[in-house]
């Protein structure tokens, strides 16, 4: 069977995650605009499709899949559900571009979450950018530290500090912990952040020296055990420790994670914990999963070459004879294709 | 090999110069020709000039690894990359601008001139004010001359043409000069050569902070 490679990837995906437990979630195209309006930001972009239904309420078409299946969890008390998914979602682009359907996969787990749960799904992650190329990392980072260091500034600079840090501008943060007198310690702890890049492994012992608090101290422990389980799953080199992934604080906590492939100029997957994203929607339970952007692919192979097509024109015989040709090319697995009876194409 | 997007112009050569003496010459770029890139697979790098507003583009795209742009595009079109750091030249300032005399007396909508109208809205929306933009792509100075502007929203480097034309700084916006930018994803599968690129940078670049 011919198959593009973007739709090789996506039967692998299923396949694996289907070999780890997860069940195919089938939603609908369209959701109640509100979910979305009251979450917005969780959402990539703010900017939805909407149109009002027959009865009168405004609906959106979905421009995410995660708050669907969070709304609907219902797991049994102490298990986990997990599920995965390959649905089109619709966001707007840049200006220029207006909306734009996007295929994106992805797995959600939702429930009891322990330390197994999150270290399969981050093996997925791997695995899962593994199945585009061998050439990929992925970037972990837990929120705990960026929670913990600006819980001693003031809550109005908390988004641009945050913005500075995604940035990994040192210039930038120097100068605004400078005009807002935040102590120089501090500072170097948030320049350290900014900056810090590097293999998981490699940079456990630097972090163990900045974990000086519990909420540190704990997401040490979090990271350092997913490390363990990466050298498990033989994947250590491939999780890099990036805390320029900044997420909004007001869903995501704990691990949040991006994977890259080289030759995209952006992360091709994007996903983490998201427990305070429950609570909002007034679950309580915990969740994690994450998303793989299918359409960025398109471009990723360049064009795939293609079975040259035997032409068979259709004038040189009569139309049994036309048909039986075409069927015996057919079956011989050939590619074919017949012109028209005037000879055109 | 790390691809690299150079503003054209004056600053462009500057920081052409500077990359040059940190150990990532290409004589070809100094010649006169209508190549358009310039590569020096010894040293490991390969320029190209872009028009100065492009460069992030270049960058975000991943065209190019990493570039050099003014703090004043990335605060108006804010790309999605990587400021690695304050290379310390080209140093100006945004500001508001208008006739010397001129006082806001907030009775009336505020007509601003621009040729960055997000940073303009950002700055009258941290201070509360209702304002017009109006959207310009030069002569700027122009605007409050004629009448069509109250003030402007523009870069002042020494101020004289405002001066010239009765024209004063009102109000500093923010300062700006020329940051080093990377791509998020060449940042990450080419981190080694391109902090390298960065330390040495910013080792010869007086004024400079990373």
């Amino acid at each position: 069977m011919y198959l593009r490679k973007d739709e090789q990837v996506i039967y692998s995906l299923r396949d694996l995650y289907r070999r780890y437990g997860y069940h195919q979630y089938k939603v609908t195209k369209f959701e109640e605009y509100e979910l979305y309006a009251r979450n917005k930001s969780f959402l990539v972009s703010d900017k939805m499709l909407t149109f009002t239904d027959t009865n009168g309420k405004l609906m959106a078409l979905k421009p995410d899949i995660t708050l669907s299946i969070v709304k609907n969890a219902r797991p049994a008390p102490g298990s986990v559900d997990k599920v995965y998914y390959c649905e089109n979602v619709y966001r707007a682009g840049s200006n220029y571009n207006g909306f734009q359907e996007i295929t994106q996969t992805g797995l959600e787990c939702l429930g009891a979450i322990d330390d197994y749960t999150v270290c399969e799904v981050m093996m997925l992650a791997c695995r899962s950018l593994a199945a585009i190329t061998e050439q990929y990392l992925l970037q972990v980072s837990h929120l705990g530290f960026a929670d913990a260091l600006l819980s001693q500034v003031d809550p109005a600079l908390h988004r641009e500090l945050l913005d500075l840090v995604c940035q990994k501008n040192p210039a930038g943060l120097s100068a605004l912990c400078a005009t807002a007198d935040i102590a120089p310690s501090l500072t170097q702890k948030l320049i350290l952040l900014a900056d810090t890049f590097g293999p998981l492994h490699d940079l456990l012992p630097t972090l163990e020296a900045l974990a000086d608090c519990p909420q540190t101290q704990a997401a040490y422990g979090e990271l350092a055990s997913i490390d363990q389980a990466m050298s498990e799953y033989c994947l250590t080199g491939k999780v890099y420790l990036d805390f320029s992934i900044v997420s909004d604080l007001n869903y995501y906590n704990g691990i949040v994670f991006q994977g890259y492939v080289n030759g995209l100029p952006t992360h091709i997957l994007s996903g983490g914990r998201y427990d305070r994203l429950a609570e909002k929607l007034g679950k309580q339970i915990g969740g994690i999963g994450f998303g793989v952007y299918m359409s960025l692919l398109e471009r990723f192979w360049g064009q795939e070459p293609d079975e040259p097509e035997t032409i068979l024109p259709y004038k040189n015989g009569t139309l049994q004879e036309t048909i039986r040709a075409a069927e015996a090319l057919t079956a011989q697995g050939k590619r074919v294709r017949v012109t028209g009876k005037d000879g055109a194409l | 090999m790390i691809n690299i997007a150079l503003p054209k112009g004056r600053l462009g050569e500057k920081v052409y110069a500077l990359f040059e003496q940190a150990g990532y010459p290409c004589p070809a770029i100094k010649e006169e020709s209508r190549k358009l890139i310039f590569e020096n697979e010894a040293a490991g790098v390969r320029y190209f000039w872009a028009k100065p507003t492009d460069v992030p583009v270049y960058v975000e795209r991943g065209a190019a690894d990493i570039g050099i742009a003014g703090k004043d595009i990335l605060l108006e079109y804010a790309p999605d990359v990587y400021e690695l750091g304050d290379l310390g030249m080209g140093k100006c300032r945004m500001c508001v601008a208008g006739p010397a005399t001129f006082r806001d007396s907030r009775d009336a909508t505020l007509r601003v001139a621009t040729k960055f109208p997000n940073i303009a809205k950002q700055y009258y929306a941290s201070v509360s004010r209702q304002i017009d933009i109006i959207k310009l792509n030069g002569s700027i100075e122009l605007a409050p001359i004629v009448g069509l502007s109250d003030v402007i929203v523009d870069i002042v480097e020494t101020g004289s043409t405002l001066r010239e034309n009765d024209l004063a700084v009102l109000e500093t916006i923010v300062p700006i000069s020329a940051r080093l930018i990377a791509n998020k994803a060449g940042y990450k599968f080419k981190y080694e050569a391109i902090r390298t690129m960065r330390e040495k940078l910013f080792a010869l670049c007086e004024g400079g902070s990373i």
